[in-house]
């Protein structure tokens, strides 16, 4: 069962996908179901060895192509719909084993080329208003799978969250006439502070306004408002920066930090969005070596994020963490 | 960089997509199938992406 339901206290959609409680949970690494099927063995997702990136649609999609009916009739207060759209696992490679950050620049750089490829193609269908590119990595943040991958949602609604993004930037904007996020480069790189790296094309730092202690942010300097904006040039100093971003993270304490990374992009519902700003953004869980952050009352009850650490102190520790292989 | 990609329609009627940079793949994936034009909702304001 999988149908959208409307909360119509938050104005948001929630899909509910009840056949997720049934997917592939940890399987022995012999048993990788994201392997390429072997000759002789047992039939996996992907047919063939001979690739160097892979996406697929997921075997257990919380939104379809052509998803069937609502099984609950909905009211004027309890809306419900279709849940269209895509879901999409996005392989590294056929290597079971490592992480994103084990992938060389060249490697990531072809990452950034399927990204892309994924945006526009999936952001083409009727029914897809936004592509989300996203990896959830390490069981801290519930994967279940080990071989690396990412994952892709086109949903068919602009999600809440990029929606308020879009809302910012709209009204910064009008207010101002500058792009809201062109406007926090500038000031990020005026105070310094908050600087993890940077290159020609591209600058991370962790927002004066982080909620996670070790959220890193990625943006563009120039005003790029998707992955299509980008040239050959500035793809190669995205898969730069975030080699070094990925680096400094797992140097950090010696072990590979389990994160959220999420892609921000305009939306493909056919309007122009000029006044957004393409970035990603770093969600590792970890507020020390030892200690999780979780997201308790406050922030799941009220929304308000309390952030026990100062931006300013963990972009200095993630300067000082070199980047080394 | 020249990206060579191919889709292929799994047995349960999934899309899969490979994709090959600077080269061609050494022979062509099993699974060949061509992929027919999914269901679409058709919306008449989306005009470009």
């Amino acid at each position: 069962m999988s149908e959208l339901r409307w909360h119509p206290l938050l104005e948001q959609w929630v899909i509910t996908a009840t056949h997720r409680q049934d997917r592939t949970f940890f399987p022995p690494d012999d048993y990788c179901p994201l392997c390429p099927t072997r000759e002789g063995g047992f039939p996996t997702e992907v047919p063939s060895q001979d690739y160097e990136l892979v996406a697929f649609e997921n075997k257990f999609p919380s939104l379809r192509r052509c998803p069937p009916e609502p099984a609950v009739e909905g009211s004027n207060l309890y809306k419900v719909r279709p849940a269209a759209g895509v879901c999409e696992v996005l392989l590294y490679g056929p290597e079971h084993d490592g992480t994103l950050t084990d992938k060389s620049v060249d490697q990531i750089e072809r990452l950034v080329h399927v990204w892309t490829d994924r945006y526009v193609e999936l952001g083409a269908l009727d029914f897809v208003d936004y592509v989300f590119i996203f990896e959830n990595k390490g069981k801290e943040i519930g994967v279940t799978l080990n071989h690396p991958h990412g994952q892709i949602y086109a949903y068919p609604f602009i999600p809440p969250i990029v929606d308020r993004e879009l809302s910012a930037c709209r009204k910064h904007e009008q207010a101002t006439g500058n792009c809201l996020l062109c406007d926090i480069i500038a000031e990020e790189m005026s105070d310094g502070r908050r600087l993890v790296t940077q290159n020609d094309d591209f600058v991370a730092f962790i927002p004066f306004y982080a909620r996670y202690p070790y959220e890193v942010h990625i943006l563009p300097r120039r005003h790029c408002l998707c992955l299509p904006d980008f040239t050959d040039s500035e793809r190669r100093s995205l898969a730069e920066i975030l080699k070094i971003v990925l680096l400094k993270y797992d140097n950090l304490w010696g072990f590979s930090l389990p994160f959220m990374m999420v892609l921000h992009q305009k939306p493909t519902d056919g309007e122009a969005h000029d006044y957004y700003h393409f970035h990603i953004e770093f969600y590792p869980p970890y507020r020390t070596r030892e200690k999780l952050k979780f997201l308790a009352g406050s922030e799941s009850g009220a929304g308000v994020f309390i952030n026990d650490t100062l931006a300013e102190e963990k972009a200095k520790e993630l300067r000082e963490t070199e980047p080394r292989y | 960089m020249r990206v060579t990609k191919q889709t292929i329609v799994k047995d349960d009627g999934r899309l899969l997509t490979y994709y090959w940079f600077d080269r061609r793949p050494s022979s062509v994936p099993p699974g060949t199938r061509k992929p027919e034009g999914a269901c679409k909702k058709k919306r008449a304001q989306k005009t470009s992406t």
